[in-house]
C-alpha cells in the first residue's frame, strides 16, 4: 500500500477509532473487555441507518426471490430477457439492486478500522507498544497516560486466545445463527448446496481462527454477531433459522400462490415477505 | 568477541574483527529460545541474557555451553537486559517483579515485585537498584535485601532504562517526560517534555544528558536543570539507546539509519543506512560501533566516520 494511503487511512480511520477506544477504557473502569463491548455497540449504532438500510434492501430482494424464480422458469436460458425483466420487477417493487452492496462497501473501512484499533490497543509486545505510541493523540494526555491497558478480563487474557475454547464456540454459534437467519432458500438445488455450505464452512473457519487469535477479537466478533443478529431478527424476524435444510434439493420448490406473472399486488407482496419471516 | 541475542531466538557469539561466527545457543539451528530483546551481558566470562520465553540464560562465553543446568525462570517474558554486579544478577520480567540471584542462579532474595511488566535494565550502584516499570513508578531497591527504599511516580509508564549520574536518576516515560530524581530521596529533580514518549536509556557526557525520542528527536539538555540545548529531527522514532564514541552522539532510529551528531553542536557529521529497523541498543568498543537489526544483520562500523567494517547475518 503507498505511503500515501497508508497515512490517510490512519489519520481519518484508525486514529481517531483508536484514541476513542482507550478513552473507553479509561471510562470504563480500566476494563478493556467492557470497553470492546461498548466500543462495539457505539459503531453497530453509528452505523444503524446504513445497517438498516442493507437489511431493508436485503428484505426486499428476498421477498422478490420466488417471482425470479419464476422469471427463470419462464424464460429458461434467454439470460437477456431474463435480466430485462429482473430490473423491470425491481422498477416496480421500489427495489435499489445495489441497496444491499453500497451501505456494504461503506461499512467495510470501518470494520477494518475497528479490527485494526483493537489489535493496535491490545500491544502486548515490545513492537507492539512502540507502534501504538505512533497513533496515539499527543494533545489528549488521558490517552498516552492510559496505556499499556490491563487486558485481563473475567479469565481471559484478552491479547491471547482463549485457553478454554469457550469465545471459538460463541464465535462460530453466534456466526451460524446470523448466517441461517439471512439465508434465502433457493430452488435451484445447486445454490442451495452452496448456500449450505458457506453456512457451515464460515463459522467453522471463524471458530477455528477464533482459536489461534487473540480473545479480545473473539469478543468483539461476538458482540458484533450478536448486534447482528439483533437487528436482522427486528427486521425480518427469524428468517430461516428455524426452517429445516432440505436433505437434498431436486426439486425446485413450487412457487407461492400468490406469485403471477402479473405485477405483484401489494398483497401479494405481503405474502411473499410473510414466506420468509418477516415480523411486523 | 561481541555477543548478540536474535529476534528469532538465538544467542550469538561472533569475532568482532571480522564478524565470523563462534558459537551459537542453542547449538542446533532448528532448536530456538524465545527472541532476545535486551543485550546480552558479558561479566567474568559468562553472558547472560534474558529471553521471551521467560527464562535467564548463564552460557560460558567461550564455548557457548549452558553454565546452570537449567535456566532461570520467571513468571513471564523478559524484555530487558541483565545487569551484574559483584556477585549478584538482576533482571526484570514482564511478570512485574525484579529478580536478584546468585552466581549459580538461585535467588537471593524473595523478588520484588511492582504492579506491571518490567521491559527495563537494572541499574545497580552502591546504594541501590533502579528499576522502572510500566506501572509508572521508578523504583530504588536495596541492593541486599530487596526492600524498597522509595519510589516515585510517573504520569505514564516507564519502558526506558534509567541513567544514574551526578546524583540523579534519569529515566523516560511515555507520558512524554524524561524525569531526573534525586538519587538517594527520590524526589523529582525536573522533567523535559519532549513531543512524544521516550524509550530509550539517557547518555550522560559530563554534564549533558542525550536522549532519543519516540517523536523522532534527539535531545540534548543540561543535566543540572534540564534546559534543551539543542535538539536533531531523525527520520523514525528512536527506541535503541545512543552511545559515546570519541565526542560523538551516535543514536539510531526505527527506520535503520544509525547518525554520527557533534556531542556539542548537534550537528550531523555522518549517517549509515542499516537495512531493516534497529530497535536494539548500540554497543561499541574501542570506537568500533555495533548495530543489530531486524533484517537480522549485525554490522561492524567505525564509530567515527560511520562506515561499515563488516555486516553479519544473526
Amino acid at each position: 500500500m503507498p505511503a500515501e494511503v497508508t497515512l490517510a487511512w490512519n489519520l481519518i480511520i484508525l486514529q481517531p477509532m483508536l484514541n476513542f477506544l482507550i478513552l473507553l477504557y479509561r471510562v470504563t473502569f480500566s476494563n478493556f473487555g467492557v470497553a470492546i463491548l461498548v466500543f462495539t455497540l457505539v459503531i453497530r449504532v453509528l452505523m444503524l441507518p446504513l445497517t438498516l438500510k442493507q437489511l431493508h434492501a436485503s428484505r426486499s430482494m428476498m421477498s422478490l426471490q420466488p417471482k425470479m424464480q419464476e422469471l427463470q422458469k419462464k424464460h429458461g436460458k434467454d439470460r437477456e430477457k431474463i435480466s430485462q425483466e429482473t430490473m423491470k420487477l425491481y422498477k416496480e417493487h421500489g427495489v435499489n439492486p445495489l441497496g444491499c452492496a453500497l451501505p456494504t462497501l461503506v461499512q467495510f473501512p470501518i470494520w477494518i478500522g475497528l479490527y485494526q484499533s483493537i489489535i493496535q490497543a491490545l500491544a502486548d509486545t515490545p513492537e507492539g507498544l512502540l507502534s501504538l505510541s505512533q497513533h496515539l493523540y499527543g494533545a489528549l494526555q488521558t490517552v498516552w497516560t492510559t496505556v499499556p491497558l490491563n487486558n485481563a478480563f473475567l479469565w481471559l487474557d484478552l491479547a491471547r486466545p482463549d485457553p478454554f475454547y469457550v469465545l471459538p464456540v460463541l464465535v462460530g454459534g453466534s456466526m451460524w445463527v446470523q448466517q441461517k437467519m439471512m439465508t434465502v432458500p433457493n430452488a435451484d438445488p445447486q445454490q442451495a448446496q452452496m448456500n449450505q455450505m458457506m453456512q457451515t464452512m464460515m463459522p467453522l473457519m471463524f471458530a477455528f481462527m477464533t482459536i489461534q487469535f487473540s480473545s479480545g477479537l473473539a469478543l468483539y466478533w461476538v458482540m458484533s454477531n450478536m448486534i447482528g443478529i439483533t437487528l436482522q431478527y427486528t427486521v425480518t424476524g427469524w428468517g430461516s433459522l428455524f426452517k429445516p435444510a432440505p436433505k437434498s434439493a431436486p426439486k425446485p420448490a413450487p412457487a407461492p400462490a400468490a406469485i403471477t406473472s402479473k405485477p405483484a399486488s401489494k398483497g401479494g407482496k405481503k405474502k411473499a415477505d410473510a414466506k420468509y419471516g418477516k415480523k411486523r | 568477541m561481541v555477543y548478540v541475542g536474535s529476534s528469532i531466538g538465538h544467542i550469538l557469539a561472533l569475532d568482532s574483527s571480522s564478524g565470523a561466527r563462534k558459537w551459537q545457543f542453542p547449538a542446533d539451528s532448528d532448536k530456538k529460545i524465545g527472541p532476545i530483546y535486551g543485550s546480552p551481558t558479558f561479566s567474568d566470562g559468562v553472558v547472560y541474557a534474558g529471553s521471551y520465553d521467560g527464562k535467564l540464560y548463564a552460557l560460558d562465553a567461550a564455548s557457548g555451553v549452558p553454565k546452570w543446568q537449567q535456566p532461570f525462570a520467571t513468571g513471564g517474558p523478559i524484555a530487558g537486559g541483565v545487569a551484574v554486579a559483584g556477585s549478584t544478577i538482576y533482571v526484570g520480567s514482564s511478570d512485574g517483579k525484579l529478580y536478584a540471584l546468585d552466581l549459580d542462579g538461585k535467588p537471593k532474595w524473595p523478588p520484588f515485585a511492582t504492579r506491571n511488566k518490567i521491559w527495563s535494565t537494572p541499574v545497580v550502584t552502591e546504594d541501590a537498584v533502579y528499576v522502572t516499570s510500566l506501572d509508572h513508578q521508578l523504583y530504588a531497591v536495596d541492593p541486599a535485601k530487596g526492600t524498597i527504599k522509595w519510589e516515585f511516580e510517573a504520569q505514564g509508564a516507564l519502558p526506558s532504562t534509567p541513567t544514574v549520574a551526578s546524583g540523579k536518576v534519569l529515566a523516560g516515560s511515555f507520558d512524554h517526560h524524561l524525569y531526573a530524581i534525586d538519587a538517594s530521596t527520590g524526589k523529582e529533580a525536573w522533567r523535559f517534555e519532549g513531543g512524544n514518549g521516550f524509550w530509550s536509556q539517557p547518555l550522560v557526557i559530563t554534564d549533558t544528558v542525550y536522549v532519543g525520542g519516540l517523536d523522532h528527536k534527539v535531545y540534548a539538555l543540561e543535566l543540572a536543570t534540564g534546559a534543551k540545548i539543542w535538539e536533531y529531527a531523525a527520520k523514525d522514532l528512536i527506541r535503541s539507546d545512543p552511545v559515546n564514541v570519541d565526542g560523538l552522539v551516535v543514536i539510531a532510529s526505527q527506520d535503520g539509519e544509525v547518525v554520527g551528531l557533534d556531542a556539542r553542536s548537534g550537528a550531523r557529521r555522518w549517517g549509515f543506512q542499516a537495512k531493516g529497523q534497529v530497535l536494539a541498543d548500540l554497543a561499541v568498543q574501542d570506537r568500533t560501533l555495533f548495530v543489530a537489526s531486524l533484517e537480522r544483520l549485525l554490522y561492524s562500523l567505525d564509530g567515527g566516520a560511520g562506515t561499515k567494517k563488516w555486516e553479519a547475518p544473526i
